[in-house]
């Protein structure tokens, strides 16, 4: 994984594109996460870049995080819901980034323990199919999401079809159930529980499971989760690819 | 908690890492299904997959019909090298590339080991 790379002339940073300088780790976020990676450049003082795919990335100036975007995200938002999803690739990158305005990011440990928290929070209420019980305004945060709610689909497949970042839904999502302005439907639908459909290996073990009992457009549906996880993965392509053969057949 | 796949693909890697002359392994369930693999990026996992499968079904029958009790290993060699199935629990099979020059010794005390600890998860 480590990479000796010819050392190449560090270049200021673009905001949208990839950092230029020497990229000295490379690898997937389900073999080291993001919290031991952030550990790790504050250990060896990294001045840098941190990619994450094409997630985001977060600007390192002798191992405190600087800048750091994700999607429109910007500064502890943007690493707090970097942190908040699981897997894909990484790069750590060293080079001079453009000095910035924003400093660097006020306690990086407390945005660390609030993601692990919403993690959990999203893994307890991701499962529960809602409707909401009054007339919403427009203008609140959570309008998007609960046009999608229609009691039947579970809060986990509504916020799949939501482009924009997660974390900040979590808390006003746990307000409005708190408060009665989301209201639960029956039982919980019988799905996996999010954290562990949020996990590769869990979705592929799942969609095979689910091959094996005939189960075909709900295995389909946890494969395709995976692959979007790891596009690259070579057993969820080939799961997939006999899944289609098997449907093609009369 | 580490699912099953994820201890799979471990112990993989670390059989192709850590054995001499292993070039690749993969375990792949009765149907053809991969479950996990660790194998070179030119080798074509769908042939892997639907070739484990056809050579256990006919080891099965072989070993059925010639009163061979209960199927177990069968080793495959080439000019270049080996392949090998082994049974790594009821519903799949761990089948591993060597090269012509691997110690067959080690190999199997490896390959034993593994498909021990494969189907111990698999249950």
């Amino acid at each position: 994984m480590l990479k000796a790379i010819a050392a190449s002339a560090p270049r200021l940073r673009e905001p949208e594109q990839r950092p230029l300088g020497i990229e000295i780790l490379d690898g997937d976020l389900f073999e080291i996460g993001l919290t031991s990676l952030l550990y790790l450049a504050h250990f060896e003082t990294l001045t840098g870049w941190l990619v994450v795919g094409s997630r985001g990335l977060v600007t390192l100036h002798r191992g405190q995080p600087g800048f750091t975007r994700a999607g429109e995200l910007r500064g502890a938002a943007a690493l707090r819901e970097l942190l908040f999803h699981r897997g894909g690739r990484f790069s750590l990158i060293r080079g001079t980034p453009e000095a910035d305005d924003h400093g660097p990011l006020d306690n990086t440990t407390a945005v660390m323990m609030d993601a692990y928290r919403l993690r959990d929070e999203w893994a307890r209420i991701a499962p529960l199919v809602l409707r909401p019980a009054r007339a919403w305004s427009p203008a609140h945060p959570l309008t998007a999401t609960v046009a999608r709610l229609d009691g039947r689909r579970t809060l986990a497949d509504a916020a799949r079809e939501h482009d924009g970042p997660l974390t900040p839904q979590i808390d006003p999502l746990l307000h409005a159930l708190a408060d009665g302005t989301l209201e639960r439907v029956g039982t919980p639908a019988p799905v996996a529980p999010p954290a562990e459909s949020d996990d590769f290996y869990a979705l592929q073990d799942r969609g095979r499971e689910l091959m094996r009992r005939g189960e075909h457009e709900a295995a389909r549906d946890a494969l395709q989760r995976a692959l979007a996880l790891r596009p690259d993965d070579r057993v969820v392509q080939q799961n997939l690819r006999a899944l289609a053969q098997r449907l093609r057949q009369p | 908690m580490t699912s099953r796949s994820e201890q799979i693909s471990k112990l993989l890697k670390t059989l192709a890492s850590t054995t001499p002359d292993v070039e690749g392994a993969a375990v792949v369930d009765n149907d053809g299904l991969m479950i996990a693999s660790a194998l070179r990026a030119d080798v074509e996992d769908d042939r892997i997959a639907a070739m484990s499968a056809a050579l256990l079904g006919m080891s099965e029958r072989i070993v059925r019909e010639l009163g061979r009790g209960q199927f177990s290993l069968v080793m495959l060699r080439g000019s270049e090298g080996y392949t090998i199935l082994t049974r790594c629990g009821s519903e799949s099979v761990l089948m591993l590339l060597a090269s012509d020059s691997a110690k067959l010794g080690l190999l199997f005390l490896d390959l034993s080991r593994t498909a021990k600890e494969i189907g111990r998860l698999l249950g």
